[in-house]
């Protein structure tokens, strides 16, 4: 075989099926989905923000409403720390959907590549930017109140166990899907910056 | 003719010209007929959605190119387990032909198979450049879609193409 065959074979394919084209349905269809793909992302930001107001609303209120001044730094810090963690998650690794589709692959790899980074940062600092606050906030929040014993140290282990399988979970999919994701991405570019070198 | 009207029959007319090039991009990377329905779709919309940003452009054939491998090579790295099923769009059918040769059909099918599981041997990038030289785009031209200079691209093609016919020769397809 030679390269014309090849060529020739590859530009056949696939020869067992056609693709038919409903003109006006079709663009009906894209219209539809591509304003759901807009309405996806403002829903997105739209939960984020109510959830961000739900809590900042309940845990402002309980800083008056709680009797107790551990109480009430548990509250600030709960609330301060949800907008903090609002503020993390918006401004890192976030995407409209189709950023940089038309660059040259390339730079468009180099985009996802420090998207990964910044992702990869983000969720192996969890510990300090997300679980710590909150989990102090939260045991201070609780403790002061005249609950007994057994049901503090109760809730206290529920409060360690979950924000331990959330610092699991981040560990987990940077192992499993980030960190690989990563390496393909640096692999594909130095083979690209090696072959510059060499030209 | 509105403005919006104008982009889509400028939109449906640069497809229906394109559409088998598409075709062939999405049918090696998506591994099933409905991994490979999706990935179509995905193109489409995303063509659709930087339609807009295309129009000032001289080839849409560096923009098609670029948008349909950013699509495939992200669905690639996303790995199967992150992958959504999309919705299918209506006025897209995809209809099997019958062929009046099936032994013909057969010997392509094994060109084919045996020219994908070569290309599948490279990295992203190395199967990008490949993909686009059996397209018969110019060093050029594969270069604006990938983003290296044009020497690198006769480099790396140059390497390439030793590999794939070394592959294709443990095919027996010599």
């Amino acid at each position: 075989m030679n390269e014309q065959d090849i060529k020739q074979a590859w530009q056949c394919y696939p020869s067992d099926k056609t693709i038919h084209i409903k003109k006006e349905e079709l663009m009906e269809s894209i219209t539809a989905q591509s304003a759901q793909f807009n309405r996806r992302i403002k829903h997105r930001d739209l939960r984020e923000t109510i959830v961000s107001l739900f809590l900042v609303g309940f845990f402002g209120t309980a800083i008056f409403l709680t009797p107790y001044p551990v109480s009430k730094i548990g509250a600030a810090i709960i609330m301060l720390s949800s907008l903090w963690i609002i503020y993390k998650l918006h401004s890192t690794g976030k995407t409209a959907g189709n950023e940089g589709v038309e660059e040259s692959l390339q730079e468009q790899m180099k985009r996802q590549l420090k998207r990964v980074e910044a992702q990869i940062s983000l969720l192996n600092r969890v510990w300090l930017w997300y679980l710590l606050p909150l989990s102090v906030g939260v045991l201070m929040f609780y403790l002061p109140f005249p609950v007994s014993f057994i049901s503090k140290v109760m809730f206290s282990v529920l409060v360690i166990i979950l924000f331990g399988g959330i610092f699991g979970l981040n560990k987990y999919v940077v192992k499993k899907y980030l960190q690989p994701l990563q390496r393909r991405l640096e692999l594909n570019l130095t083979q690209s910056e090696q072959s510059t070198e060499q030209e | 003719m509105t403005e919006e009207k104008e982009q889509e029959r400028k939109f449906l007319r640069l497809l229906e010209e394109n559409k088998d090039k598409i075709m062939r991009l999405c049918f090696l990377y998506g591994k099933t007929e409905a991994d490979r329905q999706d990935l179509f779709q995905e193109v489409l919309l995303q063509i659709w959605r930087s339609f807009p940003r295309f129009e000032n452009r001289a080839s849409f054939s560096t923009y098609l190119y670029r948008i349909t491998l950013n699509v495939c090579m992200q669905h690639c790295l996303k790995g199967e387990k992150r992958r959504k099923r999309l919705v299918p769009m209506n006025g897209l059918e995809f209809i099997d032909m019958n062929r009046s040769n099936p032994q013909v059909m057969l010997q392509q099918r094994e060109v084919l198979e045996a020219l994908y599981h070569c290309i599948m041997r490279f990295g992203e990038l190395d199967q990008s450049i490949v993909l686009l030289y059996l397209e018969d785009l110019s060093h050029e031209e594969i270069a604006r879609v990938v983003g290296i200079s044009r020497s690198n691209v006769g480099v790396r093609l140059h390497r390439l193409k030793k590999q794939l016919f070394t592959c294709l020769k443990e095919h027996r397809y010599e």
